[in-house]
């Protein structure tokens, strides 16, 4: 009976199964993170302290200029000037010399900003990826090089320090000369701030329900970290940032990286 | 007098008529979008019949478009009231009334239905659910940021849309019990 159970489920689950064992390796230019559980900034109506992220895979750089570059030549719609205002706002590619032009100020290898967050998930979406979740970009980001949450790690938080107070330079540095995270991912501090999917849902204003606004929300999630401690302030400075953005905003430090379920 | 008052009925008749509406062409469905057209973005939706639905479906009418969730108890009901009232103060003729869900997961057809039952929403009223990046796309564009919470709730703001007849916006409404006035104004003014 036991035989003829197993010999059932394989042949019903063997497929995905096998499927899943190629995509053990993970797609190129991406990085496995494994499940685990991080504890957002802001806590929600009735939920746990912690959410739980499954495994998925994540870009170990974010997405450059050139491969942008790549982007927008077979989709034509994407150019800098023939994107709607509706969907980017002016200043698209700004930092470009043209269409088609990278020129000087935006390396090939440099992260590519100046991107809406509509034009990040059309780009996701030709690649046949898509773009990270704020808890899934925030769990991986709380990696340090050698552990899985390094926010307790002194270092891990002097790095972080360093570039919240340090202007980001022009031209922006190559992708991927930062540190890599236990994960292999690297530059997810450091370089350029990153458009998340669920971006839409960073913030609640004119709140359902007046007994928990927004702002009530942020002020409890501030006062209940501390001063000192510097990598919640860090959460919340990102917090702040997305909450402030909209779907059509570019922003010249602003990119993003791809995701896929793993 | 005798002479005056054919040239008052026809001052009357003047101002009788609206300047432009004998000129009045009608609405071209097969014009070019302009370029602030919600229709020229790509999106597929299912109405509470089941059947599929486009954005541009609506295209030639006005429309007031609110996102919303079969399961809200508190501020959904208001909005369904509040987009009544702006028709109500408008009495335009034509306008439609389109509810998308936040909630598609949870929000299949039967539900929109019984959502509809419980509303007495009547044809005029288009009910419409999609995949969840559809719903972000939207959501983006209408700048409606929401939340689903792990108590079943979902935080969202309260916002209704009017789309002229290119879906182009041209006012929003946000919070509940709002004074219809400045969005039945536009609409009238369409």
């Amino acid at each position: 009976m036991r035989c003829l159970l197993v010999a059932l489920l394989v042949g019903v689950a063997g497929l995905p199964a096998l499927a899943g064992a190629v995509h053990a390796t993970p797609p190129e230019g991406m990085a496995l993170v494994r499940a685990g559980r991080y504890r957002p900034l802001v806590e929600t109506a009735g939920g746990p302290r912690t959410v739980r992220v499954e495994a998925f895979y994540l870009g170990r750089t974010a997405v450059t200029n050139a491969e942008y570059l790549a982007f927008v030549r077979a989709r034509p719609e994407w150019r800098r000037s023939a994107a709607r205002p509706l969907l980017a706002e002016a200043g698209y590619l700004r930092h470009w010399a043209g269409n088609l032009r990278l020129g000087a100020a935006a390396p090939p290898r440099a992260p590519v900003v100046n991107v809406s967050w509509f034009a990040a998930r059309a780009y996701a979406a030709w690649r046949g990826a898509r773009l990270p979740t704020t808890d899934e970009w925030e769990y991986a980001a709380s990696a340090s090089a050698t552990q899985r949450d390094g926010r307790r790690d002194p270092a891990f938080r002097r790095a972080l320090l360093q570039w919240y107070s340090r202007p980001a330079p022009s031209p922006l540095p190559d992708v991927g000369r930062g540190p890599a995270n236990v994960w292999g991912v690297r530059d997810l501090h450091g370089l350029v701030w990153e458009w998340t999917s669920d971006v839409t849902s960073a913030l609640v204003t004119a709140d359902s329900r007046s007994s928990r606004d927004a702002d009530s929300g942020l002020f409890c999630a501030a006062g209940a970290v501390g001063a000192a401690d510097f990598e919640d302030y860090a959460a919340f400075l990102r917090f702040g940032f997305r909450s402030g953005l909209e779907a059509r905003y570019v922003v010249p430090n602003l990119g993003f990286r791809l995701a896929r379920d793993a | 007098m005798t002479r005056v008052l054919p040239l008052l009925l026809l001052a009357l008749a003047a101002c009788a008529t609206p300047p432009g509406a004998d000129d009045a062409v009608p609405y071209d469905p097969t014009a070019p979008l302009p370029e602030a057209s919600l229709y020229g973005v790509a999106s597929a939706w299912q109405s509470d019949a089941g059947e599929p639905a486009a954005l541009a479906d609506f295209r030639g009418r006005p429309v007031l478009v609110a996102m919303v969730y079969a399961q809200c108890g508190t501020a959904c009901p208001f909005i369904v009231r509040d987009m009544r009232r702006i028709g109500e103060v408008a009495g335009v003729p034509g306008l439609q009334y389109v509810l998308v869900s936040l909630d598609p997961e949870r929000d299949s057809p039967e539900q929109l239905r019984a959502f509809r039952a419980s509303h007495d929403l009547g044809d005029e009223w288009t009910l419409l659910r999609g995949e969840a990046d559809d719903v972000q796309t939207l959501a983006a564009l209408l700048g409606v940021r929401y939340r689903p919470d792990p108590d079943g709730t979902i935080a969202h703001t309260n916002r209704i849309t009017l789309l002229d007849a290119d879906g182009a916006i041209v006012v929003r409404q946000d919070g509940l019990g709002t004074d219809p006035g400045p969005a039945a104004d536009a609409l009238r003014s369409l």
